[in-house]
């Protein structure tokens, strides 16, 4: 880390930078508070007073905690399969040859892919009359739509836990093949001189190496599922909606007085968030604890 | 790694002992499959885009379009999808300049912090980031209104800066707090003022920092949809929007039209971005 | 010490990047004793290392440990532990869990596994510290949890690259007995590769010098220091002076500082040698009245350094420097001064290594 050039007192002036940064959030969060409570926004009380019967009703809502638990399942899912998928990847194409750095192009190229078109795509593939469909007409399994089980729009949430995976899938590889990369070859060369066969150099050393290295990426992916509107809006069944398609319903619902349930929502979501943040953070220290300073030089 | 054929046969099945743990045939067939599989998996679905998007009726159960048209694609200029394009043409530039502009000075001074400031300003610059759009796009509508700018194209500006400039700072952070900052002091010992400095030392080293944090915001305002939504209210058709108004309206082409115009210039961006970072 | 061979090194060629490789190396190593590869930067020390440890591939040539070919065998199974320069440590494990790996990875289970490591920690001054995890130790702290891990796999063969170069003088000592009492406790052939001549000396047994890719001489420090095989290797040691002469008699050599005997060599009299003086055999002394009656020379000072060991004085004789050290500088020398340089009375009659030229 570069050291400061600055005195004592301005340098805690990055701090405050990134609280900046934050605010906004924070601002909203505080704006969204007093919306929930009625006291601002389009839910507003004529008279002003603090209102708290949205909470009541949001938190006593079996759909709430039907919804939230949904999504959390879905993302949860969706995350173990990107992650699994990104370390097969890492690990399968990992030497420098052209053929393996070609895949790893490959395989980080859909990076840039938005969730919206994803998600449209995935309606095209995965959709009832969608490709998969006619593939499997082609091979004599399926005579009509109807006979294709249903991957979107279904109460599991199948085909949204695969897109969700399948656009998390790049990024956390794109991590995984970094992080695999600085880790390096000292470790596994070191183990190979004690003895330790392939699967043993795996288990003992890469692999919790590069889940350490992961898990900040990891815990993101999973913030990100949880968080994504268009894939939800698009895939997820009508009951049990995922939480960001419930909180949007609200946000615009007709019933005025039931909007303050959309802010409510996004509070819960927004705590949710922030527990991820933490944890994101405590992961990356671990890790940058772990890593940095074993490659440090051996005079102390 | 240069070929080690000592230790070949120890390493030889080095991957596959994770994937498979059975008897695997010939080696040399397995990885072009898989890299075959791996092709289809990852293109596959943009690929299908494509061909959608030059289809004119697509019956059940072809595997290929009745018939190939360009004429959703030469309606995009004068329909929805042009005006979304270029709004969020706009949209996405701006929010690139801001972003980048407030993570630089952010950035560099975070990497100044010592621990535990550090990880305390890591979290709060990555809250932006990880807040579900949805919930931040909840609360900055309220503000919005206070400020007077919802449903304006500048309310949705200033909303998508705030996951934007979180993004860049992050991609900016991780560059500066591993860079070794002492060639700034030998700059200074030499004379350099700060402007000197910025320009001939810093600013040329971060130069492929500073587009991926440019690509980086740029790809959060273009493919962001849930603040559009929540600060801009539907009066600012932004080119996702479209899209998703498309998909739910059953018009196959024409969103897969918009999804393709969505798609083009990130991985475009994408792979220039690239090409770049491996030629410095 | 036992007088085993542990591990033997036939004819050995290792390709080194894409310059010439390392040719013919051949040298055994007796279970416990200790063989110094010196050699200097970039002349392919790690790699022969590397290649022992069968990191990297041979062209040719057999490596035995124990009497077995492992030549063509795989890393693991060769019994042979490499050591990098700085400690590698895995970074998610603790001291006792680093140590215990080879035990780990050979299914010993966990009881048995404390009770080896206990003793490991103990010898290596590890016993308070089995719950740390890398990143906390000093690097002193990681040598020795390093060498214990290797001590741990009860190698047949030990390799230590470079373990002290790049350390302070207090961590080198530190590490230099942590060496030796992880050897005290192993019958492991242990090779260590340095570019340093004081290590060289002080850890190894027998030291095997690396010129030009090949082993140019292989011998006890001593041996090595009184008589380097080639001027190469003389250079290299840098602790001799030159001395340039004519050979009188198979065991005598004229030089500028008189008849100086030599090592008996097969040059013609009348050839020109190059005769290899260590310092410490040659002192000064004032230009005194009267007839010199003892081998020496006439020389004028040029310069006096100021070495860790002692003040040397750089004199210059006819067309020659040579250096001297004194016990202390005298009042009268001075720059420019007029000196006698002589041999030593005790080193007169030892013979001096002699190179033809």
């Amino acid at each position: 880390m570069s050291r400061s050039l600055t005195t004592p007192a301005a340098s805690r002036l990055p701090l405050l930078a990134a609280a900046l940064v934050a605010a906004p959030v924070l601002v909203g969060a505080g704006y969204a508070i007093l919306a929930s409570l009625g006291l601002a926004g389009p839910g507003q009380a004529a008279n002003g007073m603090l209102d708290a019967s949205r909470w009541h009703f949001v938190l006593s809502s079996r759909s709430t905690w039907w919804s939230i638990g949904w999504s959390l399942q879905v993302a949860i899912i969706s995350t173990a399969l990107a992650t699994l998928g990104a370390v097969v990847v890492a690990a399968a194409f990992s030497t420098s040859t052209r053929a393996d750095r070609w895949a790893r192009g490959v395989a980080t190229l859909p990076l840039p892919v938005p969730h919206l078109v994803a998600a449209a795509s995935a309606l095209l593939v995965l959709g009832q009359s969608g490709l998969l469909a006619r593939i499997g007409y082609a091979l004599g399994l399926v005579q009509t739509p109807a006979d294709m089980p249903p991957l979107v729009y279904d109460a599991p949430g199948v085909g949204l836990m695969l897109t969700l995976a399948w656009k998390e899938w790049t990024f956390l590889a794109l991590v995984a093949i970094a992080v695999r990369g600085s880790i390096g070859d000292l470790y596994d060369e070191t183990a190979t001189g004690l003895g330790a066969r392939t699967w043993t150099r795996w288990r003992l050393v890469t692999w919790p190496l590069l889940w350490r290295g992961l898990l900040p990426s990891v815990i993101a992916v999973f913030v990100f599922a949880l968080g994504s509107y268009e894939a939800a809006v698009l895939l997820a069944p009508v009951q049990p909606a995922p939480l960001p398609v419930l909180t949007m319903e609200r946000f615009a619902d007709p019933a005025l007085a039931r909007r303050g349930d959309a802010y409510v929502l996004a509070l819960l979501a927004l705590g949710i968030a922030a527990l991820a943040v933490g944890l994101h953070e405590w992961s990356r220290a671990r890790w940058s604890r772990l890593h940095t300073d074993t490659t440090r030089g051996a005079s102390s | 790694m240069e070929s080690r054929p000592v230790v070949a046969s120890a390493h030889r099945h080095d991957a596959w002992c994770i994937v498979v743990t059975t008897r695997l045939p010939a080696p040399h067939l397995l990885r072009p499959i898989a890299l075959l599989a791996l092709v289809l998996f990852s293109l596959g679905p943009m690929l299908l885009l494509v061909l959608q998007s030059f289809a004119f009726g697509w019956r059940w159960p072809t595997l290929w379009p009745d018939t190939l048209q360009l004429d959703a694609w030469r309606n995009v200029s004068s329909g929805t999808l042009g005006r979304g394009l270029f709004t969020s043409a706009g949209l996405a530039i701006a929010t690139t300049c801001a972003a980048v502009l407030f993570a630089l000075p952010i950035a560099r001074g975070m990497a100044t912090l010592p621990r535990p400031w550090s990880h305390i300003a890591a979290a709060l610059v990555f809250l932006p980031v990880a807040a579900p759009p949805i919930a931040l796009g909840a609360g900055l509508h309220v503000v919005a209104l206070q400020l007077g700018v919802a449903g304006s194209w500048s309310g949705v500006w200033l909303a998508h800066c705030v996951p934007a400039v979180g993004y860049a700072t992050l991609v900016l952070t991780g560059v500066l707090s591993t860079r070794d900052a002492r060639d700034e002091e030998v700059a200074r010992t030499l004379g350099a003022s700060a402007v000197h400095r910025w320009r001939y030392v810093l600013l040329p080293q971060l130069r492929g920092a500073l587009t991926e944090a440019a690509a980086v915001a740029f790809l959060v305002s273009w493919a962001q949809v849930a603040l559009t939504l929540l600060v801009g209210g539907g009066a600012v058709r932004a080119l996702p929007i479209e899209v998703l108004a498309l998909v739910r309206a059953g018009q196959e082409t024409e969103a897969a039209v918009g999804a393709v115009l969505l798609v083009l210039p990130a991985m475009l961006a994408l792979s220039a971005l690239r090409r770049g970072a491996a030629r410095v | 010490m036992t007088h085993t061979i542990t591990l033997s090194v036939r004819a050995l060629h290792v390709p080194f990047g894409h310059e010439q490789g390392l040719a013919d190396i051949s040298f055994d190593v007796a279970s416990g004793e200790r063989l110094v590869l010196l050699g200097p930067s970039g002349e392919g020390k790690t790699t022969l290392l590397r290649a022992i440890a069968g990191l990297v591939p041979v062209s040719s040539g057999h490596v035995l440990v124990r009497h077995r070919e492992v030549t063509q065998t795989a890393p693991e199974v060769r019994n042979v532990v490499y050591l990098h320069q700085v400690p590698v440590l895995f970074p998610h494990l603790r001291v006792r869990d680093n140590v215990a790996f080879p035990l780990t990875v050979r299914g010993v289970a966990r009881r048995q596994r404390d009770a080896q490591v206990q003793p490991l920690l103990e010898r290596l001054g590890l016993a308070a510290l089995p719950d740390r995890l890398p990143h906390a130790l000093s690097g002193g702290q990681r040598h020795r949890v390093a060498l214990a891990r290797a001590l741990a796999a009860q190698p047949a063969v030990l390799l230590l690259d470079e373990p002290l170069a790049a350390l302070d003088p207090a961590l080198r000592a530190d590490v230099r007995h942590a060496i030796e009492e992880a050897h005290a406790v192993s019958d492991a052939a242990l090779v260590l590769v340095t570019h340093d001549l004081e290590d060289a000396a002080r850890l190894g047994d027998r030291v095997a010098v690396l010129l030009q890719r090949r082993i140019a001489q292989c011998a006890a420090p001593a041996e090595l220091f009184a008589r380097p095989a080639t001027l190469e290797v003389l250079r290299l040691l840098g602790v001799h002076t030159e001395l340039s002469g004519v050979v009188l008699a198979p065991d005598v050599a004229q030089t500028a500082l008189g008849h100086v005997p030599i090592v008996a060599t097969s040059a013609p009299v009348g050839a020109a040698i190059t005769v290899g003086l260590r310092a410490s055999v040659l002192e000064i002394s004032a230009i005194t009245e009267g007839p010199a009656d003892h081998v020496g020379a006439t020389g004028r000072v040029v310069s006096v350094q100021h070495a860790p060991s002692g003040p040397l004085v750089r004199v210059r004789v006819a067309t020659q420097e040579l250096l001297v050290p004194v016990p202390g500088v005298p009042s009268w020398l001075r720059l420019g001064v007029q000196v006698h340089v002589q041999l030593r009375d005790d080193a007169r009659h030892e013979p001096f290594p002699a190179y033809p030229c």
